[in-house]
């Protein structure tokens, strides 16, 4: 309507654009899929195990009898479904998908993807059964037994392979900011993975060496493999969306390379307090504060962007999970850089703030952006729309409500916990027990996240294999008007 | 165990290189040179720029 360009009149050019278009996306239509239904899977058992972890903090006998259940193996199988089966997996799909269409290149031999599918949920099955049967390696975010890896690894470099065939055959000229943050995460996880299971399982280093690795890789990979598809997909959604360029691309170029630079240089701030060399708990302290560059640039960008557009909220499913991410992204890494500061480490530390605060990350940020992101490719790759305006509204005002609530309250109980934590007069049971009130707001969080899941799940189902709704209209929240949408 | 937290700072400085050879190679073959232009890539001439795509996908071919 506005700002069109030459070929965007000539009906020819419009015709090939969209027929292109749509060979992409069918391309992309059996592989990706298969990689957002197992991650979706997934997602459902992580959740499963997140509630029975939480409920059993406030609750200890729940489900003790049994071994497989006890919390020590339930939680660590929680955080690996979900960062491995469900967010690395659902990363996979958005981001190749994202990916061929920037690249303007169909997807080839979707059947490795199909294979890597199948191996990267074998991986997550051995690794899950290995926790719950007692193989938990004991290391956080890597706590798969050590026959997962390899599977994981293969299905992996399936994923990076196709992202590398795309870029080659991309049309000549600019690369967009979001397949600078593929193509980058696509190398880094790999990279960070292999290192920690080489240095940590297969051949490991000195064991005081070994914490530091930990929490290096279990940062980065928040920093260098979540967050850059998350923000690539952002970055190509909000202008599909509201039909608007980013507000500065150059701040976009500052945000990728400071975090390209910098951020491999983090982690270690997780061991404040620990016997380590103090340079190597600086530098990552330093290395923390650093981040806000990339952090305000991204933030910056992304609400000039959205102003005069935010009344798009009020009926665009995917703009409303992805707004709530981009908001969650900024407040969870600027609460970050603060945190790894030693004078608030040392009251915050080893309380629930920090539980609080990684499913900010890893719940508000991530996942929120990942369900926006699927609800803006599904009825593109599958040529069919949502079955309902309901349940995406549904699991919407769970999710949001169910992780703001979470995260309000172990923040807050985390906070109180750490400063009763300093006072050498209050016995540790009553600092424990003045955490249950806490504790059951999470679980109850806990509940609403699962409704809101299990109706993502509904859709989904719905989609794949209902009754076939032939529509020409998009299903949103309410019917756009000229004031809702000025675009 | 000296040479394992050596092996560390390899490492970091291992990914920082890596970037700093990349981002010479985006330097030197133009990605940063016209910005504005760079933004508009994601718009094509069907889903161009000032028009929203949260829509029903077009049928298919």
């Amino acid at each position: 309507m506005t700002d069109s360009t030459d070929s965007s009149i000539d009906p020819a050019a419009i015709e090939r654009s969209r027929r292109e278009r749509i060979v992409i996306d069918a391309s992309a239509r059996g592989p990706i899929i298969h990689w957002l239904a197992s991650a979706i899977f997934w997602l459902l058992l992580g959740t499963l195990l997140a509630l029975g972890a939480s409920v059993k903090l406030h609750d200890p006998e729940f489900l003790a009898n049994n071994p497989w259940l006890t919390f020590g193996r339930v939680r660590p199988a929680h955080l690996n479904t979900m960062v491995y089966g469900w967010a690395s997996g659902a990363c996979v799909g958005v981001g190749l998908w994202i990916m061929s269409r920037l690249c303007r290149a169909p997807l080839r031999h979707g059947w490795s993807l199909h294979i890597a599918a199948v191996f990267w949920n074998i991986g997550n099955a051995v690794g899950t059964w290995g926790i719950l049967s007692g193989g938990s390696l004991s290391m956080e975010w890597l706590e798969y037994p050590a026959g997962a890896a390899p599977w994981l690894l293969a299905a992996f470099a399936v994923a990076t392979w196709q992202g590398v065939d795309m870029i080659r055959r991309r049309p000549p000229g600019h690369i967009y900011v979001s397949q600078w943050y593929l193509f980058a995460s696509l190398f880094w996880f790999p990279m960070l993975y292999a290192t920690a299971q080489v240095l940590l399982v297969w051949k490991p280093v000195a064991a005081p060496a070994q914490p530091p690795i930990n929490w290096w890789y279990a940062h980065n990979v928040l920093g260098l493999w979540f967050t850059p598809v998350c923000l690539a997909a952002a970055y190509y959604l909000i202008p599909k969306v509201i039909g608007k360029p980013i507000h500065s691309y150059f701040l976009s170029m500052i945000g990728f390379w400071s975090l390209a630079f910098f951020y491999a240089w983090n982690g270690m701030h997780h061991l404040i307090g620990g016997p380590y060399p103090a340079w190597l708990i600086s530098v990552s302290v330093a290395a923390s504060v650093m981040m806000l560059v990339p952090v305000i640039t991204v933030a910056v960008n992304h609400h000039f962007t959205m102003i005069g557009n935010f009344g798009a909220l009020r009926w665009s499913p995917t703009l409303r999970f992805v707004v709530f991410a981009a908001m969650s992204y900024t407040v969870v890494s600027v609460q970050g850089s603060l945190t790894a500061v030693r004078a608030v480490n040392r009251i915050t530390h080893f309380t629930h703030y920090t539980v609080a605060h990684a499913h900010l990350g890893m719940y508000a940020f991530v996942t929120m952006m990942l369900f926006g992101a699927i609800y803006y490719m599904m009825p593109r790759l599958l040529d069919r729309e949502w079955p309902s305006a309901a349940l995406i509204r549904v699991h919407f005002w769970c999710s949001a409500v169910g992780v703001l609530f979470y995260w309000g309250a172990l923040s807050y109980g985390g906070l109180e916990q750490g400063l009763n934590l300093q006072n050498p007069d209050m016995p540790f049971m009553d600092i424990i027990a003045r955490t249950l009130p806490y504790l059951r707001m999470r679980t109850w969080a806990g509940v609403l996240m699962t409704v809101g899941h299990l109706a993502f799940a509904t859709s989904f189902l719905l989609m794949l294999f209902g009754k076939v709704r032939v529509v020409s209209t998009p299903t949103l929240f309410i019917r756009p008007t000229a004031k809702t949408n000025p675009a | 165990m000296t040479l394992s937290f050596v092996l560390i700072l390899l490492i970091l400085v291992g990914f920082t290189v890596t970037t700093v050879f990349i981002f010479g190679w985006a330097a030197r073959t133009g990605q940063f040179s016209d910005l504005n232009a760079g933004a508009k890539t994601v718009f094509s001439p069907d889903e161009p720029e000032g028009e929203s795509t949260d829509s029903f996908p077009d049928k298919k071919i």
